[in-house]
């Protein structure tokens, strides 16, 4: 007995909305980071229960993909905070604001 | 005194009640909207052989043995590629953007300026001893 796909995009949908919460009420960056890890990992789950609603493996191979996608987006959010803590001696992404005007 | 994690409260989470109310509209939308039964895949289904067939464009029919069923899929050789080059990129952004420069050399793991002495001491560091 299959699971239907409602719960799979209820679930979907309750990642991607903790993930969107995170990035609007903290002020960690790399909780920010964290927090589009789970928007990110909520469109896999959308991939991966629609390629079994349809019985195709197209959605399992793009849900690697988007794996693939979310490793390098880390690899360039990592830097990318290493140099806010250099310039601001701070993660706070509220007290980075050089480059705001 | 108590060490236990506590909730992060400093910071309004009033932004955070968009978040909250989407996911209200989202879950109205996603249970009125009807899905039929699941496809799914048949029995006997091999299902990660079919990924690396699709992965690779293989034809499916090569990897399976007897009684495996291959599922349909795309092609995604040139994804698969250009999801290589676009790691290799973020792997030389992400190098980019560590390295430390002070007045134009580097500084920290690696480089050899860090205490302006360029020779190596391969020695334990003394300078008496050797050939000189």
């Amino acid at each position: 007995m299959a699971i239907p796909a409602e719960y799979y995009l209820l679930l979907s949908a309750a990642v991607f909305c903790i993930g969107l919460f995170g990035v609007l009420t903290r002020r960690n960056a790399l909780i920010f980071l964290m927090s589009v890890e789970l928007m990110l990992n909520a469109a896999n789950i959308n991939f991966v229960a629609f390629s079994l609603q349809h019985g195709n493996l197209t959605g399992q191979v793009f849900a690697l993909f988007g794996m693939a996608i979310a490793a390098a987006e880390v690899a360039v959010g990592i830097g990318i905070i290493l140099v806010l803590y250099r310039n601001f001696t701070d993660v706070d992404v509220t007290k980075a604001t050089t480059m705001r005007w | 005194m108590t060490t236990k994690p506590r909730l992060n409260t400093d910071g309004s989470l009033v932004a955070g009640l968009a978040a909250v109310a989407l996911f209200a509209v989202l879950a109205v939308v996603f249970l009125g909207a009807g899905f039929p039964a699941p496809a799914g895949f048949p029995e006997g289904a091999a299902i990660t052989k079919s990924l690396g067939a699709a992965m690779f464009d293989i034809a499916p029919g090569q990897l399976m043995d007897e009684g495996e069923a291959a599922i349909p899929a795309e092609g995604f050789l040139i994804a698969f590629l250009l999801i290589g080059v676009l790691l290799d990129a973020a792997l030389d952004g992400a190098l980019m953007l560590a390295k430390r420069e002070e007045s134009g050399e580097n500084v920290g793991l690696g480089s050899q300026s860090d205490d302006n002495d360029a020779t190596v001491a391969a020695d334990g560091g003394t300078d008496a001893g050797g050939d000189d």
